[in-house]
């Protein structure tokens, strides 16, 4: 990850300047990661791509206050990915006539096909425990279990001191156990219809 | 879930939208004081290059810098606008390829590392028009993507070379000397002085010049742009010298605003400074 950060801030720099193939470089190699945390989050195809653009978007927008990371924007872009996520209607309506000129698969043809499986009955479960977490908290999970990074370098993000985001990492990840397991056993039927016959 | 991806041509068409809105507020406003350096190293002259740096410039001879055979002929294709190009089978004792894009036509070219380059009118007519980079043999990896403008046209140029690392060496002071290389700079880099001997500065009072200990500080934008603005048209001169570190053989000048930027590719090689030079907006 190190590696891969401290190229952004060159294509960063470049892009600041006004620079598009930088940024477009930029968005290669972040969008796939950006686009599956907003999908960990909403757990729908369609809304994910929603705040994915809005992510982008808002990162160019915003690029006077962005802040880096170990030299990547990545942990920016998770975060206000996350916040997009939260707050989706109000912050996509700012470019809501731009996202729909955008070219899109029709739903029928991802219900039918492909993308069924990507949303197995765990991720859901996932989606409900992370809707549980305060703001913060959820930056602190995406930033340090899903992407890796140290709990002082999304601290640095969060303006947290690195001790109270430890102590805010170990509170969310009990709550997200508590959520996580005592579910009443899923109910069979659920699973018998799924297979048919 | 890592399976996941995001439908392609609503991302081609959102990365379109993206790259034009970047590109429109570089024409609305002058680009220079947007500029900021974060990370990347700021020369006025030409810090000598592990990889394919040294090898175009001759320089075998400097500890640490690889040592490049090609193996077989060169190949060279001519396209126009986007393509993805079949290198072939690798050689078996071939590790990287060396590729030389030349462009025919202005434009932007983007390639795989993430690192890009731009031809404008002037380039066309000198040795800016050129682009030297490597890419690392990797099993089943036969192609490389290049992007550009669809009327953009260029030839690429690429041969299947073996590379052999070799090591710093250690002055009577207990010094390293050598060129930089994928282990990072050594206390004495090798470099070209101003009258033109090679030589070496010592790490310490170039990463002084450069600013690279102060870079690594800044956080946002306005930081940065204030610290290049201080330094705006100021340069630095550090004393070259003789792998014994203590003869002075000439000088090096670390200049702002008329320097090379220094990018890696994605493998930690970095590409040559000199090619870089024709995307600096002026």
């Amino acid at each position: 990850m190190g590696n891969m950060g401290s190229q952004d801030a060159g294509l960063w720099a470049r892009s600041l300047a006004g620079d598009g193939a930088a940024f477009g470089a930029l968005f290669d190699r972040h969008r796939d990661r950006v686009f599956r945390h907003a999908y960990r989050l909403c757990g729908n195809r369609h809304t994910s791509e929603d705040i994915l653009a809005t992510a982008f978007l808002e990162l160019w927008k915003k690029r006077r206050k962005v802040v880096l990371v170990e030299h990547s924007i990545l942990p920016w872009l998770l975060v206000t990915t996350t916040n997009v996520a939260r707050n989706t209607n109000r912050a996509s309506t700012r470019y809501r006539r731009m996202l729909d000129s955008l070219p899109r698969q029709d739903e029928a043809q991802v219900d039918s096909g492909e993308a069924t499986y990507f949303q197995s009955v765990l991720d859901q479960d996932v989606v409900d425990a992370l809707k549980t977490l305060g703001s913060i908290d959820l930056h602190l999970i995406s930033l340090v279990v899903f992407e890796e990074y140290s709990v002082n370098a999304a601290a640095e993000l969060l303006n947290l001191s690195p001790a109270a985001a430890k102590s805010r990492m170990h509170r969310a990840r009990s709550k997200i156990k508590d959520v996580l397991q005592p579910k009443p056993a899923p109910p069979s039927q659920f699973v018998m219809e799924g297979n048919g016959s | 879930m890592s399976d996941l991806k995001v439908d392609e041509s609503f991302s081609q068409a959102l990365r379109a939208e993206l790259v034009s809105r970047v590109n429109k507020t570089a024409s609305a406003r002058p680009r220079k004081a947007a500029r900021w350096w974060l990370g990347a190293g700021v020369f006025a002259g030409a810090v000598v290059l592990g990889g394919v740096g040294a090898t175009a410039a001759g320089l075998l001879n400097i500890p640490g810098a690889p040592i490049v055979t090609p193996l077989g002929t060169p190949t060279t294709e001519s396209h126009t606008g986007p393509a993805t190009i079949d290198l072939g089978t690798a050689p078996k004792e071939a590790k990287a390829i060396r590729l030389e894009m030349t462009c025919l036509t202005t434009g932007s070219w983007a390639y795989e590392s993430g690192a890009t380059s731009t031809c404008k009118q002037h380039d066309l007519e000198g040795r800016g028009a050129t682009t030297r980079f490597q890419l690392p043999v990797a099993p089943g990896k036969e192609t490389t993507t290049i992007n550009t403008q669809a009327q953009s046209q260029w030839r690429l140029t690429w041969t299947f070379v073996d590379v052999e690392s070799t090591d710093w060496a250690t002055n009577a002071n207990g010094e390293t000397y050598g060129a930089e290389n994928e282990n990072g700079q050594p206390e004495l880099v090798a470099v070209k002085a101003t009258n033109g001997q090679f030589g070496y500065v010592r790490k310490a009072e170039l990463d002084d010049a450069t600013g690279v200990s102060m870079m690594q500080t800044f956080r946002t934008p306005e930081e940065a742009l204030a610290w290049q603005a201080e330094r705006q048209g100021k340069s630095y001169a550090i004393p070259v010298y003789d792998p014994d570190g203590t003869t002075v053989v000439g000088e090096f000048i670390v200049q702002d605003g008329n320097g090379h930027i220094v990018e890696t590719d994605g493998n930690g090689h970095v590409l040559e400074p000199d090619m870089l030079a024709s995307e600096i907006p002026q």
